[in-house]
Parts: C-alpha cells; sequence; structure tokens
C-alpha cells in the first residue's frame, strides 16, 4: 500500500520535471494579430512576412537566451472584437514574447485596454493613429515603427503647399483613425495657412459617394487630401473620374498602400494625380539591412518582381520592430515584459532596414519614425509603389 | 277478341315498367355518385389552393424578410459600426430606431459582434433557449449564411455582416410568434402550421386551435385535413366535412324530388298513350262497324287526343264512305251548308237572274230594305267584277251604316263556260272601326312629350321599328334615319358599360328595365337618357319592346357635381395636415412683424394703460409663438428632422436660468418653488442645452399651470454611468389637479390634455408632453408620470449627456460675448429684405446705425458695386425673390460685389428654423445666424459682436 503511494508520488514527480524542463527549452513565441484575409490582407501579409524574416534571422544566429522564436498569426479581418479575442488568446500562451500588430487603427485602438490589463507587448508596424502611442497608459506597452497621424497630417498638408495647393478638402473614413487625422490634418492646415473647404465622412464598405463629390466640387478645391483604406480610397477615386474630377491632384494617407489599389480604379493609374504616403521603399533607402532584407525575401517568398515588394513597408517596418525586440530582450537578459519594455527604451543605438535608429526608443516617445522620415510616392503604370523621383 | 288474351295496355304496362324503373335507379346511382366525386375534388382544389396561399404567405413573411435583412447587413453604417467601436453610439442607435421590416408589433432586432456579444438592440426582451442560440451563432457567425428558425418559441431571422465574404457579426430580427406575423393574411380555409414536434406555431382560426397547443391532442374527426411540408414544417389546411357536403343534401334532395317526377310522368305517359291507342282502336272500330251496318251517325270526334296513324286510316275511311254517301247528298243539305255560311252569297246568270241566295244574304236585304236586283245593280256598278270594293248600306235593324266588302267571281260550268256571277259579302264594319280607334292612338302617340321608342326584338338585329316625334326633338335623328337600326348607335366612348351590359341582361331575360345611361344626338352633344324599357307580349312571346325616354342630363350633372365636391373636401383635409406644418413657417414671418412692431412701440412714452395694453399684446404674441413652436417642433419629429446637438453647456447655470425665470411665475400664483441639484462635480456637460430647456420649461410649465395652490418641486441628479458617460435624472413634482388613473397611458399622446375640460380651463397645444417624450427619448433616455386625481403629479424623466473631455474643442457656437454696453461706433449696415414690415422693423430697431435696404440678392449686390461708402454689415433675408440669400452670399463671397466685400460679415435672417437651414447659412459662406422673430436686444448683440469682430479683424 505504503509502496503504491511512493510509486505514484515518484511518477507525479518525473512528469512535473520533464514539463518544466520541456519550457525551459520550448520556443519563444511572437504573436502576429493582422488582417490576413479580408480588405487589408496585402497588408497583414507584409507584416506577417516581415516578422518572419526576423524571425528566421534570430533563429539563424543562435536564437534568444539560447532559444528558438516561433511566430503565431491571428486573423482580425479588421474588426476590433477579433481583435480583442485574439490579444486575450496571446496572453494566455505562457511564452509569448510581444505582439505585432496590424494595419488597422480602430482595431489597435479597441485591444489597447486589453493589452495593458495582460501587460502585454504590442508592436505596432502600420496602424498610424496617434492615440495609439498616445494612450495614457503608464507604463505604456505600445511601441511604433510606423507613421504617426499627428506628424502625417504636417507632411500631408505640407506636400500640398508645395504644390501650390491652398484649399483643400478632407476625405476621412469614420472611425478613430479618421478622426485621428482629422484632429491632426486641421491643426496642420492652421499652421500652413491652407483652408479646409470641405470635410466628408466615408464609412467601411460605403459604396456610393455621389453626393460628397459633387458637394466637394462646388468648393472648388484645388486637391484632396484623403484618409482611408483600399477598397473606399477606390470607390473616392473612381467617383472623381466618373465626375470629371481625373485632374485633381489626390494625396492620400498611406492606407491605400496596404492593397491592390490601382486594380480597383475605372481608369489607368497614370492618367490620375495621385501621390501616397511612406516611410520605407527599397529603392530609397538601399541600407545594407533593406538589401539583405530584399534578397531574404525574393529568396523566401519568391517575388518575381524585382521593384516591388507588396506592401514594402508593412515587411520593413515588422521585421525592424522584432529586431529591437531581439535587441531589447539580449539587453535585459530577460524576457520579463517590464524589463524588455525598459530596455527598449534604453536601446541608443539600431541599425535597421528603414534608417539607422538612435535611439528608436525613449522612455518618452514609443514612436520611431517622424515627418523627416516620410516622403510622398505615387504607383507606376503596374499599380506598383514608386518613389516620386523613380516617376519623373 | 278473346277474353284469355292481355288488353293492351296491360301488356304496355307490363313490359315497360320494370325496365325504366331500373334505368332511373341506375341513373340516379351513377348521379349520386358523380356528385359526391366532384364534391370531394372541388373541396381537396380549395384545400390545395389554400395551402399554396400560405406557402407563399410564409415565403413572403420569412424568405423575403430574411433578405431585407440581409441587405440591411450589407448597409455601409452597420459595416462601418462593426470597426467603429468608438463612436457607433452617436448614430447606430438612431439607425435602429427606424427598423421596420414587417407589419407585425413586438418585432426586435439585434446586432451582434462575431463572438455572440450584443452591440445594441432594439426592443430585445428576448431569451432565447441556448440550444437556439448556439444553433444559429453557429449557423450566422460560424458559417457565414443566413438562419431562420421557426419554433414555439418564436421566429428568429439572422443574417450576417459580411466583410469579404465572412461573417464580422450578426444582424438578428425576432418575433416571439408566427402567429404575429403571419396574422392579417386573408385564408381561404382555416390553415394551421405546426413544427417537427406537432406543435401549433400558426393559426388562422384561433378560436378552434390555439397557437402552442399539440395538433394532435385535437379530436379530427368531422374535419378534413390537407397537408403539405415547407421546409421543416407541417402545413394544414382543415374544413369541417359539415361544410364541404353541405351541398350535397340539397343536390340528393333535388335528384330524388326529379327522379319521383319522372316516375309519375312516366307512368302518367303510359297510361295516356295506352288508353289513347285503347280507345282509339275502339272507336275504329265502332265506326266501321256502324258504318257498315249503314246507321249514319256521324261520330264526333276529338282529334287532338288521337294518334295520327290511326286518324288518318280512319280519315281514309270516312272519305270513302263519304264518296259513297255523295252521291245520296240531297240539295236540303247543300242549301243548308250555304246557309250555314256567315258571309253573305247569290248568285245570278248572266241576265241578272236570280240563281242562288244564302240566309245571311237575305237577312241582309230584310235589314238593308233592298231587293236582290238592286244589290247587283249597285255592285256590278262599283265595278265589283274588277275588284274587291268595300260599299256601305244602311241597316234599319241597327241604325248605322254597315261597311260590306263585296267580291265577285264568274260562275262556270264544267266546261268552264260563264254562266253567271256569283257575289260573296263580307261584313267588315267591326273591323273598320278597330282600325279607327288604332289611328287616334298613333296620333296621340306621334304628338307625346315623352319620347317613345319601340323595337321589335324577334328580328335580327332588334331594329326600331318606330320612333314618335318627341324622339326626334330629344336625339335629333329624323324617323328615317333610325327605323330598321338598333338603339345602340346613340351610345358612346363614355356610355357606362356596366348600364349597357345590365340592358342587355334585361333584354336577354325579356325584362322590363329602367337605366339612365349617357347617349350622344345627332349632333354628337351628350345627354343622359332615363330610360324605362317594357317588353310587349304577344301569345306569352315578347315580340317587342316599348322604350319611353327621358333627358336627366341635368339632374345628372347636379349629382356628379355633388360627387366631385365631396372629392375635394376629403382632399383638401389631406392637404391640410401637410399645410400645417409648412404654415407654421410661414407664420413666423407675420408674428415676427408683430413681435417687431410692439417691441419698437415699448421703446416710446407710454402711459399706464397703454404700457398694460402693450404687454398683453406682447404676450398674446408670445403665447402665439410658443404654440406654433410647438407645432414646428412636432412637424418636425413627424418628418424626422430634429436632431440634437452635442455642444458643451454650464449645466448649473442652465438650471439657475430656469430656477428664477419660474420662480416668478410660482410667485405671482403663490405656489412655493423648490429646487434640488445634485451634479456630482459636473458643472458643465456635452449635449443639447436648448432641448434640456425645452424638457424642463414644458415639465415645469405643466406643474405651475395646473397647480392652483401649495408647492412645486424640482429635483435633478447627474451620476457617471461609465467613462465619459452622464446619466440625468429630473423630477417636477407638484401638488396640482393631477390626472385621473385611466387618463394616465394616453397622456404623452399628441393632442392629449387630461380631458376637453382641462384643455378650456387651462389652453394650450396638447403638444407639449408629446415633444418632451420624443425629446427625452432622442436624448437616449425616458419620461414617465404617477399621478393620482386631485392629489397631484410627478414627471420623472431622464435624458444622457457625456463629460467634456480636456481636447473636445467646444463647437461652432457664435453667439459670444458682446455685452450691449460696450457700444461701438455707428455701423454702415444693408439690409437685404423682401418683407416691407420686417425692413421697418429692422431699420427701426437699428436706428443708431446707418442703414441702407435693398429687396433682392441682385439690388443687394448692385448697391454694393456702386454705393461709395464701405458697409460693415450685412444683414441677410434667406428666402427673397429674384435671388435668395444663398446665392447672394455666394457671390459676395466670390467677389462679385468687388474685393472689399469678399470678408464682409453677413448674418442670416431666417423665419425657417428647420435644422438644415442653419447648415445652409453657413455653407453658402454667412458668418452668423439668427432665427425670426428675434428680440431687438438679440440683434444689437450679433450687430455689436460683429462690429468688434470685424475691428479686431478677425474675419470668418
Amino acid at each position: 500500500m505504503f509502496r503504491l503511494l511512493f510509486f505514484y508520488y515518484l511518477a507525479a514527480a518525473l512528469l512535473i520535471a520533464s514539463f518544466t524542463a520541456q519550457a525551459d527549452s520550448s520556443p519563444f513565441i511572437i504573436g502576429v494579430d493582422a488582417d490576413l484575409s479580408s480588405f487589408a490582407v496585402d497588408g497583414g501579409k507584409a507584416i506577417q512576412r516581415g516578422v518572419q524574416l526576423a524571425v528566421d534571422e534570430i533563429n539563424d544566429n543562435g536564437g534568444l537566451l539560447g532559444r528558438q522564436l516561433i511566430v503565431k498569426s491571428r486573423d482580425h479581418r479588421g474588426n476590433p472584437a477579433r481583435g480583442i479575442h485574439n490579444i486575450t488568446q496571446f496572453a494566455s500562451m505562457k511564452n509569448l514574447l510581444a505582439i505585432v500588430g496590424g494595419v488597422h487603427t480602430p482595431v489597435v485602438m479597441a485591444e489597447l485596454e486589453t493589452i495593458h490589463k495582460y501587460n502585454a507587448l504590442l508592436l505596432v508596424p502600420w496602424a498610424a493613429g496617434t492615440p495609439i502611442i498616445d494612450n495614457g497608459y503608464s507604463p505604456n506597452n505600445v511601441f511604433r515603427v510606423s507613421v504617426r497621424d499627428a506628424e502625417a497630417g504636417r507632411v500631408l498638408m505640407k506636400h500640398a503647399k508645395e504644390n501650390g495647393v491652398s484649399r483643400v478638402a478632407l476625405v476621412l473614413e469614420r472611425t478613430a483613425w479618421g478622426r485621428s487625422n482629422d484632429r491632426s490634418l486641421t491643426e496642420a492646415a492652421a499652421q500652413l495657412d491652407i483652408s479646409i473647404v470641405s470635410k466628408h465622412w466615408i464609412n467601411w464598405q460605403q459604396k456610393a459617394f455621389f453626393d460628397e463629390i459633387t458637394r466637394l466640387k462646388k468648393q472648388d478645391a484645388q486637391a484632396v487630401i484623403m484618409v482611408t483604406n483600399v477598397p473606399e480610397g477606390a470607390v473616392v477615386v473612381n467617383e472623381l473620374i466618373r465626375q470629371g474630377l481625373s485632374s485633381l491632384p489626390v494625396i492620400s494617407h498611406w492606407g491605400i498602400a496596404s492593397g491592390e489599389f490601382a486594380k480597383k480604379l475605372t481608369s489607368p493609374v497614370e492618367k490620375l494625380d495621385i501621390s501616397v504616403l511612406q516611410t520605407f521603399h527599397f529603392e530609397r533607402q538601399p541600407t545594407p539591412r533593406s538589401k539583405a532584407l530584399r534578397t531574404k525575401y525574393i529568396a523566401k517568398y519568391g517575388s518575381s518582381l524585382n521593384e516591388d515588394i507588396s506592401a514594402a513597408v508593412g515587411v520593413a517596418h515588422a521585421y525592424d520592430l522584432v529586431s529591437i525586440l531581439a535587441a531589447a530582450v539580449r539587453k535585459a537578459n530577460s524576457t520579463d515584459v517590464n524589463a524588455v519594455r525598459s530596455a527598449m527604451e534604453n536601446i541608443t543605438h539600431h541599425n535597421g532596414a528603414v534608417k539607422n535608429y538612435a535611439p528608436p526608443f525613449t522612455p518618452d516617445q514609443h514612436d520611431a519614425l517622424f515627418a523627416p522620415d516620410y516622403f510622398m510616392a505615387t504607383f507606376d503604370n503596374d499599380g506598383h509603389i514608386i518613389t516620386v523621383d523613380a516617376s519623373k | 277478341m278473346s277474353n284469355a288474351q292481355q288488353p293492351l295496355r296491360k301488356l304496355l304496362l307490363k313490359g315497360m315498367l320494370p325496365r325504366l324503373s331500373v334505368l332511373i335507379v341506375i341513373i340516379v346511382t351513377l348521379t349520386l355518385l358523380l356528385t359526391f366525386y366532384f364534391m370531394h375534388t372541388e373541396a381537396d382544389r380549395l384545400q390545395q389552393r389554400s395551402l399554396d396561399n400560405l406557402k407563399q404567405n410564409l415565403s413572403f413573411v420569412i424568405d423575403d424578410t430574411t433578405q431585407q435583412l440581409s441587405n440591411l447587413a450589407a448597409n455601409d453604417i452597420i459595416i462601418n459600426s462593426l470597426v467603429d467601436v468608438e463612436q457607433r453610439a452617436n448614430y447606430l442607435p438612431m439607425f435602429f430606431r427606424s427598423l421596420q421590416l414587417t407589419h407585425a408589433k413586438n418585432v426586435s432586432f439585434a446586432l451582434y459582434d462575431f463572438a455572440g456579444n450584443l452591440i445594441i438592440e432594439k426592443k430585445w426582451n428576448v431569451q432565447l433557449p441556448p440550444q437556439l442560440n448556439n444553433a444559429w451563432q453557429q449557423r450566422t457567425l460560424g458559417s457565414s449564411k443566413a438562419f431562420v428558425s421557426l419554433t414555439k418559441d418564436g421566429v428568429l431571422l439572422t443574417v450576417p455582416v459580411l466583410m469579404q465574404g465572412v461573417a464580422e457579426g450578426a444582424l438578428v430580427m425576432y418575433v416571439d410568434s408566427l402567429q404575429a406575423l403571419l396574422d392579417g393574411y386573408p385564408s381561404l380555409t382555416n390553415q394551421v402550421v405546426v413544427d417537427q414536434n406537432g406543435i401549433v406555431l400558426f393559426s388562422s382560426d384561433t378560436s378552434s386551435i390555439t397557437p402552442n397547443s399539440t395538433l394532435s391532442n385535437y379530436d379530427t374527426r368531422g374535419y378534413r385535413f390537407k397537408s403539405t411540408r415547407w421546409q421543416s414544417l407541417t402545413i394544414y389546411s382543415v374544413k369541417p366535412l359539415a361544410m364541404v357536403y353541405q351541398d350535397m343534401y340539397w343536390i340528393i334532395t333535388l335528384i330524388m324530388l326529379v327522379t319521383v317526377g319522372m316516375i309519375i310522368i312516366n307512368i302518367q305517359m303510359i297510361m295516356k298513350t295506352t288508353l289513347l291507342v285503347e280507345r282509339t282502336l275502339s272507336r275504329l272500330y265502332n265506326d266501321i262497324k256502324h258504318k257498315a251496318l249503314n246507321e249514319s251517325e256521324p261520330s264526333v270526334f276529338t282529334e287532338e287526343e288521337e294518334a295520327m296513324e290511326l286518324f288518318v286510316i280512319k280519315q281514309a275511311f270516312d272519305e270513302l264512305m263519304v264518296e259513297l254517301s255523295d252521291m245520296s247528298l240531297s240539295n236540303e243539305q247543300f242549301s243548308n251548308i250555304i246557309d250555314s255560311m256567315g258571309d253573305k252569297l247569290f248568285v245570278i246568270d248572266k241576265h241578272r237572274h236570280k240563281l242562288l241566295e244564302n240566309h245571311s244574304f237575305k237577312q241582309f236585304l230584310k235589314e238593308a230594305k233592298t231587293d236582290s236586283n238592286d244589290v247587283a245593280e249597285q255592285l256590278l256598278e262599283a265595278g265589283t267584277e274588277q275588284e274587291a270594293k268595300e260599299l256601305s248600306h244602311y241597316s234599319a235593324t241597327d241604325a248605322e251604316n254597315r261597311i260590306i266588302r263585296w267580291s265577285a267571281s264568274a260562275l262556270k260550268n264544267s266546261a268552264h263556260v260563264v254562266k253567271g256571277t256569283i257575289f260573296v259579302g263580307t261584313d267588315v264594319t267591326a273591323q273598320r272601326s278597330l282600325e279607327s280607334h288604332v289611328k287616334v292612338l298613333t296620333h296621340a302617340i306621334e304628338k307625346a312629350e315623352v319620347s317613345i321608342v319601340i323595337s321589335d326584338i324577334t328580328r335580327v338585329g332588334q331594329p326600331i321599328v318606330y320612333v314618335n316625334n318627341a324622339f326626334t326633338d330629344l336625339t335629333g335623328y329624323e324617323k328615317h334615319e333610325i327605323i330598321g337600326s338598333n338603339c345602340r348607335f346613340m351610345q358612346g366612348d363614355n356610355t357606362g358599360q356596366d348600364d349597357i351590359a345590365e340592358l342587355r341582361q334585361a333584354i336577354t331575360e325579356r325584362k322590363p328595365v329602367e337605366t339612365t345611361l349617357l347617349n350622344y344626338r345627332k349632333d354628337g352633344s351628350p345627354f343622359y337618357n332615363h330610360l324605362i324599357l317594357t317588353p310587349v307580349s304577344t301569345n306569352d312571346t315578347v315580340t317587342h319592346y316599348i322604350g319611353f325616354q327621358q333627358d336627366v342630363t341635368k339632374k345628372r350633372k347636379a349629382e356628379q357635381f355633388l360627387e366631385e365636391s365631396k372629392q375635394r373636401a376629403e382632399e383638401s383635409a389631406r392637404l391640410k395636415s401637410s399645410f400645417l406644418a409648412g404654415m407654421s413657417h410661414e407664420i413666423r414671418t407675420p408674428i415676427h412683424g408683430v413681435s417687431g412692431v410692439l417691441q419698437l412701440l415699448g421703446k416710446t412714452t407710454l402711459n399706464d394703460d397703454q404700457r398694460h395694453y402693450l404687454s398683453l399684446a406682447t404676450f398674446s404674441v408670445e403665447s402665439l409663438l410658443h404654440i406654433v413652436n410647438d407645432i414646428l417642433d412636432f412637424s418636425k419629429i413627424e418628418a424626422g428632422q430634429l436632431h440634437i446637438e452635442n455642444t458643451a453647456f454650464n449645466l448649473l447655470q442652465e438650471l439657475e436660468t430656469l430656477k428664477s425665470q419660474y420662480a416668478l411665475s410660482c410667485q405671482e400664483k403663490g405656489l412655493e418653488l423648490g429646487f434640488t441639484v445634485s451634479l456630482s462635480g459636473y458643472e458643465n456637460v456635452i449635449g443639447d442645452a436648448i432641448r434640456f430647456r425645452q424638457i424642463m420649461s414644458n415639465l415645469i410649465g405643466n406643474a405651475i399651470k395646473f397647480t392652483d395652490s401649495g408647492r412645486v418641486d424640482v429635483d435633478i441628479r447627474l451620476r457617471e454611468e461609465s467613462k465619459h458617460a452622464l446619466r440625468l435624472t429630473g423630477q417636477v413634482t407638484d401638488t396640482g389637479i393631477g390626472i385621473a388613473k385611466e387618463k394616465l397611458p394616453g397622456i404623452f399622446d399628441v393632442f392629449t390634455q387630461e380631458d376637453n375640460s382641462t384643455a378650456r380651463k387651462y389652453g394650450g397645444t396638447g403638444l407639449g408632453l408629446s415633444i418632451s417624450k420624443q425629446l427625452c427619448e432622442l436624448m437616449g433616455g425616458s419620461v414617465s408620470v404617477e399621478s393620482e386625481k386631485g392629489h397631484g403629479s410627478k414627471f420623472v424623466f431622464s435624458v444622457n449627456l457625456r463629460v467634456i473631455e480636456s481636447d473636445t474643442n467646444t463647437n461652432r457656437q457664435v453667439v459670444a460675448p458682446a455685452t450691449t454696453t460696450l457700444v461701438s461706433k455707428k455701423q454702415k449696415i444693408l439690409i437685404v429684405e423682401d418683407n416691407e414690415i420686417n425692413q421697418v422693423i429692422v431699420r427701426e430697431q437699428l436706428r443708431n446705425h446707418d442703414t441702407h435696404c435693398a429687396i433682392s440678392g441682385q439690388e443687394a449686390i448692385d448697391i454694393l458695386r456702386n454705393e461709395a461708402a464701405t458697409f460693415d454689415l450685412i444683414l441677410m433675408d434667406c428666402q427673397m425673390p429674384i435671388m435668395d440669400g444663398f446665392e447672394a452670399t455666394q457671390r459676395i463671397r466670390s467677389g462679385q460685389a468687388g474685393e472689399r466685400y469678399k470678408n464682409v460679415p453677413i448674418i442670416a435672417l431666417t423665419a425657417n428654423a428647420m435644422k438644415g437651414d442653419k447648415e445652409q447659412c453657413f455653407n453658402a459662406g454667412m458668418n452668423d445666424y439668427l432665427g425670426k422673430p428675434f428680440d431687438i436686444d438679440d440683434l444689437l448683440d450679433k450687430v455689436e459682436y460683429w462690429a468688434v469682430t470685424r475691428a479686431s479683424d478677425i474675419v470668418y
């Protein structure tokens, strides 16, 4: 009887020991929470691939703290409710290192509360809403390598000003992202003495924009500043074409770069005057890391088009974020969230694909890219994003 | 004729009756079977049709509603709301409030997110069973497909809200029972819808089969059931057997009666036939026997009772007998024959010697006191040998002339040699008298005032055979134009087809008819013809129709006029309601006029009486404006155009103002006013200050109005619901007349005061509470009342407000500081206004400034362009002839009135107070907005404000 109990005890102890041993060598998880099947699937895939390429590189160099990394993806389809659900699932994973977010500002905005509730790290490679970083949480667990709307507003307005435009119309999506840009664009317009002659809101999946463009037409705007994603952007530009405004310059935030925008237009893109905000292009930033990244990308994903990697910003931002995270874990020599966060804030220098960050983040600044890092790009005849210089 | 042999009658009866009986039995049985079969088929067909209808209704209610729901789920507002978590609360409730897909009441709607969490609902007090909840979520959220459930728990329709083909949420509609959805559709038979478990989901006759009961529990004997499947449900058509076969009873009775009749008739016929045959044969036998025995006894036959063949045989036999006896016929017999003639007959030879005369002729000679020679002379003279002649003879017996028609023919012998003349005379006196009678009648008809027409309906085309002169007068057709044709030619395109059909039907049935129909005269002019047709029978056959016609056009016109007047009255009632809404805008302009003039009057020197009269007039204008505002608000709510603003305002200040405002009226009535306010530290909030004030004013105003003594208490509490959301709960209690219990439920309805006597005593439009209720609901709250007749009332209301966030910019609120004390220098102001009264008022109100007037936008631009001095400010009416204020403003802004006016301050003055107008004014480029009627002080404040603003150069 006693002997039997002893055996049970021994067996249980062995079992626990083996689990513990396994946990020690089991890989760390990087979560990707992005739209992988809906309207911004191209952006989502780009982020996923950027993360994967960074993880491959880290694993090839022996992993982190002696353990391998793996990528786990969850599809939020652009739906904030799904996003929150995904974060909850990631937070319950034992070896989670950080979560990389997706394209949509409304989704990330909705996730902030859950992220901080579970004290998880959120790395943002795309969503641009200003309040994503200026979120009021302390400590702040969100880090971004991407456009910041407050800065983007200035860049878009400055671009308008440089092109001699003094009267602009705004087209904004009716979400937290649209409203974030409404504030920054209004501010920037006032500073640059540009008048906003009309303002138009568009719903997600809205299919008609006739009345709005008719109204816009009457206001005699010299350019349209557009803050939408691909489907809504196409509706807006197609309505401009239909109402004979093909030549009206469209200065767009980068939402239309997250998918095959040009293919959805009713007129060839070269006949239109569309410029789009970007932070990164392989041609423009030929840093050593960007060159290496491009080579690895083509080797792994076999892009036959040399000049285009679909939604290249997503790839580069995600790659840089994961690389910075790896540097922080090494620096902290720990995966404890508080330690890693502190290390992220205190890295002095990082050579990334997008640029050389010096430093990437500080305790007060969780944004890594600012107005000087942004530039305006356009679409070539095949619908690929090219720098404005290249188009001339 | 041996006795051993049976008589013919018995033989015939014996042979025919059994066969006939068998035949009748077979026919009757067959007829009954056929009838039963057809009734069965008919009932089956009816039930099938009823089932088809039910299927159609079900498919309409379920499939079409599901389709509509799907269309709704594809609406971009719904899709956007899934993404726009932050602000969807601002537009989703409005969208949901307007949802209405079926005629059924108690329809609930809800929007769920991808994981089945509720986002928003409408009337959703539904507790679905867990397995149903799982089922729809799996299908709609899991498989992105629409889901329909029809069970005893109700009708649940769910559709996915799709993004790129996958459900990101679900739109759900729920009705507590299928009964509610299908109620009101007409049904041919009783209809029942039953689920897989036999539970009744719908019954068109709930008194016999109640919903939610089990169908198998009912006693189905005596009913005919027909069923079919619709999706997973079984649907039944139920018809009581008694009803199916009720027609059978009288048909059986009828068939029995016919059968009995047939049998009787047949037996009768057989009997009659046999009797006839028997009698004829026996008579023939007797005749022959008599003739053979030369017993000359002429047989008296009733010929119609005799069979033709027998008759012919007998006749032939008779002829034979006559020819045999001819030879022996005596002269006396011949005399008897000619004497028996009614006509007068006499024969003369060539020498005018009388050869023969009959009794009638002799009688004639006696009556006429003449002899045959004279008569013969007279007849030959008159030439009767050539043709028949009518001659008049005096009859001494009758003491009058008798008219006799004489004809003469030659008397020839067997060798065709003329031997003399035979005269035959017929008395035609009666006939002639009849003819003259007819002539008189014809004349009378001919001269009659009423139009008379006669048609021969036995002839093809039923032609007119007679019309009188009045007909010609009425229709303009001459007799020769019309005799021979059908009356129809007077009908035209506009003749009522129903009237014609009625007429034809009556003629077909040979019945008299009276109708009025539109006919056309020869000259084409129409007239209403009141027509009375009477059939004329000869020998029981209708041969003619006599028609009396009368022109009733005037009468008919009067009837039509009455009908049109009635329609016009109804139309105007319809227009009245929309007119009311329109008028309330229009009324504001004259009220503004009156109000303005009164304000001006108030600034003049007045004695106490005049001042009192002025205050009465001002009070009346304010009351009138209040009523117009109520109606306008209500029209806006009705039209869905009332929008709630979200701007920052000082709640405490707002309540203080209300308190001081009503303290005065309470003091006047001797009431105590208590004000308790607890704002939990939120003095400034976001919401619609004006609408909030409106609700408060209405409730406090009512409390004071309906309280004669005691007190009115106001209690306001504000508490934080969640982050940023505030809930304001208000309570207005009075010690007034209260409201009777039975009147409470309708107190928030339109035009309701407690009763009419209340309305008489206290006045008001009856719209206030209804508007307050709508406003509370638009602001996310509600209002309710507790009261008891004679013990005061307590109104409780709530509205949602929001916390001011630090970075929320207080909305564009143009009206601002401008203390009237800070009087600026004299301004040069252009007043653009087409209404002369309003011009005078504004000019007078701005007496301290230099004002100019223009009566249209065009004139304003001309003045601005040509006047040397520069205007500091423009007051612009919006609605004007030639060029309205919006266009004028746009032109001024575009520099058409000169560069110097591109940025001149323009203040809109408008009688319209609809929400969109304000937006339109700002969009047109106006800087500010003043709704009519306005106060002098408001106008002066605006002028002052814009003068100062312009001076400091903060323009537009």
